[in-house]
Parts: C-alpha cells; sequence; structure tokens
C-alpha cells in the first residue's frame, strides 16, 4: 500500500484557476502528503492530529483567506478552496477546512481571529467542536461547551449545542463540504485507477477488462462534475451575486457532491475487492470521509429539494437564464 | 498518475451581447409563431426556411473568415448561439452539421475552389451538410468501412453504402468517408488509405433510401453510392489522410451543448409542470437533474475554451458527451413519473419526444461504450 504514498498530489485543476499561487498549491499538497500517512491518519481519529496543526499553523495556512490586516495571511476565496480540496485529497486529520471557514467568516465580521483550530455552529451538531478552541455562532465566538459528542464515520469530532445558526453559516460549511467532497472523490478515483493497474488477475490486471474500464470512466466524470459543480458555486460567491442564488448554487454542489459519493465509493470499493474494506488499506480513509461529508451540513437530497423549491417558485421562464449565469461570464 | 482535468473556465463577457441579440431573435419568432419549441430539434428538426434566417441575421459560421461568410468571432459565440438555439428548442437539423463541423472541417483541409463553392452558402443556412462515416459493416468499428473511390479522369468513382445518414434526403452535401487504397494494402494497418470527400447527395449513382425511426419519422437514410462521381476538387484534405481528419472532426462532433440540452425544453416545462406546489421529492428530483446540466455545462465550457485554445480535448469532450446523454435521457424518466399523462398536449408532446428519440442520445456520434473506452486509454488502462 505505500505506493500509494507516492502518487503526485496534483492540483486537483485548481492551479488552472489564473487566481490561486501554484505555490501555495504546491506548499498545502507537499506538507500534507509527506504527513499523513495511513498510520498517521487512523491514530489522529477521534480527535485530530495536534502535530499536523502546529505545522499547519507555523506554514500560516490555517489563516489564509484572514486578510494581513487582521493578523491572516491573506489570500482569496480560491485560495481557500485550493487548501481545502487538498485537505480533502489527503484525508489530513485536523479542522482545517472549518477551521479556515471560522476564521474567514469572523474576518468578514470585524471579529478578531483566535489562535488554534475553530469551528462554525451551522446547525445542532457543530463538526469539529469538541477540538476547537472557539466556536463561530452567528457575529459571535462562543466557548465549546456541548450536551453530546461524538464522531463520524471517518473519527472526526463533533459536539451537540444549543448554538445560533444563520443560513450564510450553513450554506458556507456545506459549500466547505463539497470542497472536501471533490478533493476526496478525486482521490478515490486515483487510488482505484492505480490497484486496477496493479492488481492481476486470469493473467492481467484487472484494468484490462472493459466493465472495469467503463466504471473507471464514470467515476473519473462524477469526480471531474463535482470538482465543476463546487468551482462554480465558488465562483458565484467571489462575484458577490445574491445570498439566494449562492445558497441555490451551493445546494447544486452539495447535491451533486453527494451523488457522486454513492457512485464513486461504490465502484472504488467494487474494483478494489475485499482489500478495499480492511482498515490496512489506505482506501477506507477516504471512503469513510467521503461518506460522513456527504451527510454534513445537509444530505444531497435535503439541498436538491431546497434548489428545486427554488426553481419551481420562481418558474420555468427563470431556468434558463439562472443556468447561462452559472459561472459568471469572466 | 493520468488524471483528466477540466480547467476551471467561463465564457468571455464579450458574448454577453450575442447571447441577448439570439435570445431576442427567438422571442420574436416564437411570438410570430414561426416554431413551437420541441426536443431533440438538432437531428430531427429541419427548416430551411428558420436555417436562412439564422444566417440573415448573422447567427452562423461565426468563427469563420469574412471572406467566406463568416463572422470572424470565436467559437465561444459559436457555443452562446447553440445553447440559446437548443434550449429553446428551435428547428435547427438544416445547417446543424454544416455549421458544426463540416464547415470548419472543409475551412481546414478544403481548396479554395471547394470553399467557395460550399462555405458561403453554409454561413447564409443555405447549403446543408450530412455526415457519411457509418456503413452496415462499421458502426463504432468506423475503421472497417468498405466504400471505395476509384481514381478516374478529372475525379474519382465512389461505390458503397453509407448508413444514419440523416437528412441525407433534405440536404445538398455529404462528407463522406471512403477507402482510396484498398484494405490488403495498409500493410495491417487499417487507419491507412482512406480519403475524405465532398459528395453532391444529387449526383447520378447516388439512391437515397429512408430508414423510419420508430416513430415513422424519417431523417435516417440508407446512401447507396454506384460510380458516383466526384470531382478531383471535392476531394478534402489529402488523400490517405482521411482517418486523421475524421478524428479532428468528432472533436467537434462529441463537444458541443447539444449533447446535454437535447430535452431542455422538457425540463424547463418541468419546472411549470410541477408547479409551486412542488413536493420536497419531486423538487429534489427536479433539483438533481439542473444540479447536474449546470455541473456538466461547466465542463462543457472549459472544454470549448480548451477548443478554442487550439487544444484537442478529445477525451474530455468525450466523457463529457458520455454523461451528458446520459442525463438527457433521465429528465424524460424522470419527468414522465412526475407528471402523469394528460397534463397538456404540449408537455405530453415534450415527454413522448424524449422518451421515443432517448435511444439514439447514447448511440449518435459515438457510443457511450466505446467513450468510455476513450477515456479508459487516456486513464492509462486500455
Amino acid at each position: 500500500m505505500k505506493s500509494c504514498e507516492e502518487s503526485s498530489p496534483e492540483s486537483l485543476g485548481s492551479a488552472d484557476m489564473s487566481n490561486v499561487d501554484p505555490l501555495l498549491v504546491e506548499t498545502i499538497n507537499a506538507l500534507l502528503g509527506d504527513h499523513c500517512a495511513p498510520e498517521v491518519v487512523v491514530a489522529a481519529e477521534g480527535g485530530m492530529d495536534v502535530a499536523l496543526w502546529a505545522k499547519l499553523e507555523d506554514a500560516g495556512l490555517t489563516l489564509v483567506g484572514v486578510p494581513e490586516s487582521a493578523g491572516g495571511s491573506g489570500g482569496t476565496l480560491f485560495d481557500v478552496a485550493a487548501i481545502v480540496k487538498a485537505a480533502g485529497y489527503h484525508a489530513a486529520p485536523v479542522p482545517l477546512g472549518d477551521s479556515l471557514v471560522a476564521a474567514s467568516l469572523a474576518a468578514l465580521r470585524g471579529l478578531d481571529v483566535p489562535a488554534g483550530p475553530l469551528a462554525v455552529a451551522a446547525g445542532p451538531r457543530v463538526t469539529w467542536g469538541p477540538v476547537a478552541g472557539h466556536v463561530l455562532s452567528g457575529s459571535a465566538w462562543v466557548s465549546s461547551t456541548f450536551a453530546d459528542t461524538g464522531t463520524n464515520y471517518a473519527g472526526e469530532p463533533w459536539g451537540v449545542g444549543s448554538f445560533a445558526v444563520s443560513e450564510t453559516d450553513r450554506g458556507a460549511m456545506a459549500l466547505n463540504r463539497a470542497l472536501l467532497m471533490a478533493g476526496g472523490l478525486q482521490r478515490a478515483v486515483d487510488l482505484t485507477l492505480q490497484y486496477a493497474s496493479e492488481r492481476s488477475q486470469f493473467g492481467k490486471p484487472i484494468g484490462k477488462q472493459q466493465v472495469i474500464q467503463h466504471y473507471l470512466a464514470e467515476m473519473a466524470g462524477e469526480a471531474c462534475a463535482t470538482e465543476a459543480a463546487a468551482d462554480t458555486a465558488l465562483e458565484l460567491v467571489a462575484a458577490g451575486v445574491s445570498e439566494t442564488q449562492q445558497l441555490q448554487a451551493i445546494g447544486a454542489a452539495k447535491a451533486v457532491a453527494g451523488r457522486a459519493v454513492g457512485i464513486i465509493n461504490r465502484l472504488a470499493h467494487q474494483i478494489h475487492g475485499a482489500i478495499g474494506f480492511t482498515d490496512e488499506h489506505r482506501l477506507q480513509l477516504t471512503t469513510r470521509r467521503l461518506w460522513a461529508w456527504r451527510d454534513e451540513h445537509g444530505t444531497e437530497s435535503e439541498w436538491a429539494a431546497f434548489f428545486g423549491q427554488s426553481l419551481v417558485a420562481a418558474g420555468g421562464s427563470a431556468l434558463w437564464p439562472l443556468v447561462t449565469s452559472w459561472p459568471p461570464v469572466s | 498518475m493520468a488524471r483528466l482535468s477540466y480547467p476551471s473556465a467561463s465564457l468571455p463577457a464579450s458574448t454577453e451581447e450575442l447571447r441577448l441579440r439570439i435570445r431576442s431573435f427567438l422571442a420574436d419568432e416564437i411570438a410570430a409563431g414561426t416554431f413551437t419549441p420541441r426536443c431533440d430539434t438538432w437531428l430531427g428538426q429541419h427548416s430551411p426556411e428558420f436555417s436562412k434566417k439564422l444566417g440573415a441575421n448573422g447567427f452562423l459560421g461565426l468563427s469563420w473568415p469574412k471572406k467566406y461568410g463568416g463572422h470572424e468571432r470565436t467559437a465561444l459565440d459559436r457555443f452562446v448561439v447553440s445553447e440559446e438555439l437548443l434550449a429553446l428548442g428551435a428547428p435547427i437539423a438544416a445547417h446543424w452539421v454544416s455549421d458544426r463541423q463540416s464547415g470548419p472541417s472543409i475551412l481546414k483541409h478544403g481548396n479554395d475552389r471547394m470553399k467557395e463553392e460550399t462555405v458561403p452558402g453554409m454561413a447564409a443556412g443555405e447549403i446543408y451538410f450530412s455526415i457519411g462515416m457509418s456503413e452496415p459493416d462499421a458502426g463504432s468499428d468506423l475503421a472497417n468501412i468498405r466504400s471505395t473511390a476509384t481514381k478516374v479522369d478529372g475525379g474519382w468513382l465512389l461505390n458503397g453504402t453509407k448508413v444514419w445518414t440523416s437528412q441525407a434526403h433534405k440536404n445538398h452535401y455529404f462528407i463522406v468517408l471512403v477507402r482510396t487504397t484498398p484494405l490488403s494494402e495498409g500493410g495491417g494497418n487499417r487507419h491507412i488509405g482512406m480519403s475524405q470527400f465532398v459528395m453532391d447527395l444529387r449526383v447520378p449513382g447516388c439512391e437515397i433510401r429512408p430508414i423510419r425511426l420508430l416513430t415513422g419519422h424519417h431523417h435516417f437514410n440508407e446512401v447507396v453510392m454506384t460510380d458516383a462521381f466526384v470531382p478531383d476538387y471535392m476531394l478534402l484534405g489529402e488523400e490517405g489522410n482521411g482517418w486523421n481528419q475524421v478524428i479532428g472532426e468528432l472533436a467537434f462532433e462529441r463537444s458541443g451543448p447539444e449533447r446535454y440540452l437535447s430535452t431542455y425544453p422538457l425540463l424547463s416545462a418541468l419546472v411549470d409542470a410541477i408547479g409551486p406546489n412542488a413536493s420536497n421529492e419531486a423538487a429534489a428530483a427536479l433539483g438533481t437533474l439542473v444540479a447536474r446540466l449546470t455541473a456538466l455545462r461547466k465542463m462543457c465550457i472549459s472544454v470549448a475554451v480548451m477548443l478554442d485554445q487550439g487544444k484537442a480535448p478529445i477525451t474530455e469532450a468525450a466523457l463529457v458527451k458520455d454523461m451528458g446523454t446520459q442525463l438527457e435521457r433521465e429528465i424524460g424518466e424522470v419527468a414522465r413519473q412526475l407528471v402523469p399523462p394528460g397534463k397538456s398536449p404540449a408537455f405530453d408532446q415534450l415527454v413522448s419526444d424524449s422518451i421515443l428519440s432517448a435511444p439514439g442520445f447514447t448511440l449518435r456520434g459515438g457510443t457511450n461504450e466505446i467513450l468510455r473506452g476513450i477515456v479508459a486509454r487516456e486513464l492509462g488502462v486500455r
């Protein structure tokens, strides 16, 4: 399984987005790629990897998206997204994505950004809440005390509490999960492609079987569609369209991502055979996270229903103008 | 490790003026009763009148040289006009193939005389082309074609049979792929020795027989060539280079928005048919379709931008076509379950268009199985 670590952590398309610094993409992927060996990821489950967090903090990567004037590292929404996709790709056992969202939102609201991992209250269940020093609840930092705690399928902790929650924050976290899934789905495709090329049965790599080739093509398509949907939402948020339209695009992205997880995880495990769902194989680190993320901050059907209701409310004649304004023209 | 990627791309703001122009043109045409929106119009709804109007209003040959009646705009401008025409279900089958691939192919490979005779007419929406690739024994396996061209004084004599030739009975020409060197002389390489010709479909020796669809509709034909004469200057490109030229043509054929918008008029009608009191289940089904459509459109724009930059995103186009044609079919499947028959004759017509045309979506322009094979090769497993 060691060879999986050597697959190059490429940019997941974001390097092509002219406004992301390629050096940032390279740095985050190198740092996470070096650190996130399977045994390290497994050992951190139930909590977080404190050593990894310290490395990320030292590199200034936990405060990207927060203006330098507010004590952050600067950078755009697209820079933040590139980091979140990388965290998803590498199954990073730290609340990097959630913390980046919390920090950016807090800075936008004129709050000081405290040190250490942060979380966002975007529903009754606060993902990563128990390991975060502070929880952003609307326009205030609140202490992280929870009535109940637990972990998701991937051992990522959550806490349940009674917090004020805004639609904006729910949307921001749903987009964050779509971006994590875009990264994780690409990893599942990469791992499966590698396995299909290496595993031989009937005297040849299983990837030579036409049915496996067709599964791989389907998986690649769903991963690309997820990234396209998440990028579309991101571009609309960055373009400052109305909050309604931002939430529509985020809902669409979460719907595409959640659906893709169902398809890709099923096929990835089917192609890997029994080894893929043992604890010794790298694949399950990714698939467990994907199963968790598709449920967090709204399932695909919840968001699809939200999106669909907004479409029927606007009427058929409004559909094409909406479709053609995504992504916004450049 | 091999990986497919769609560089994040969007349409330039310069396309907006054209979008508004075609949108208003189409609104006027619908108001005037020129056409009723239908599904799958780019292959089945042939209207020379409408194509001529598009040509006269400057909507065809958008990226072609002005010298040949074009407008010297970009392929992205054509993308915008195409998607507006498809979304409104306009009758565009007459000019579709000539504007999409025959014109570009002739401009790239053709000689001056051929260009002068065909391209301005295509840009005006007056000359229409069909595709002459498939044969009875060469469907997915296109290299298995048997049709031949034999050199004679002043031209070539073409013999053989082409099938699934949409609109050959109404169109003026087809670009036909034939063998100019016998298979036996290719040294085992089946891709050697093929050439493309621009053949007049009304020439003696060309017999066009209808092949009716399961609806009874006639757009498919069998084209039988028996010593059909094609003059020398209608050899397209280089003799023997036909295979490479065809592959280039397929990049245009497979990359467009018609590969996910064939049933868009039904999707749009579905929004109103389920209405503002929709159940969450119905809304979710609709929301999922539109979410997937917008993701595919973003990928398709990425492909269009790559094509515009002179790249050859053949694999990326194949994958979008695979996913898009499945979505086109699903739109019909979802609509028929959410809105039972009898809602309105217009809606029923769109559902019927979608269900009965659906088998073609995932076959035409390369079956989805062939497309996935192309993707697998790019991924390095094939």
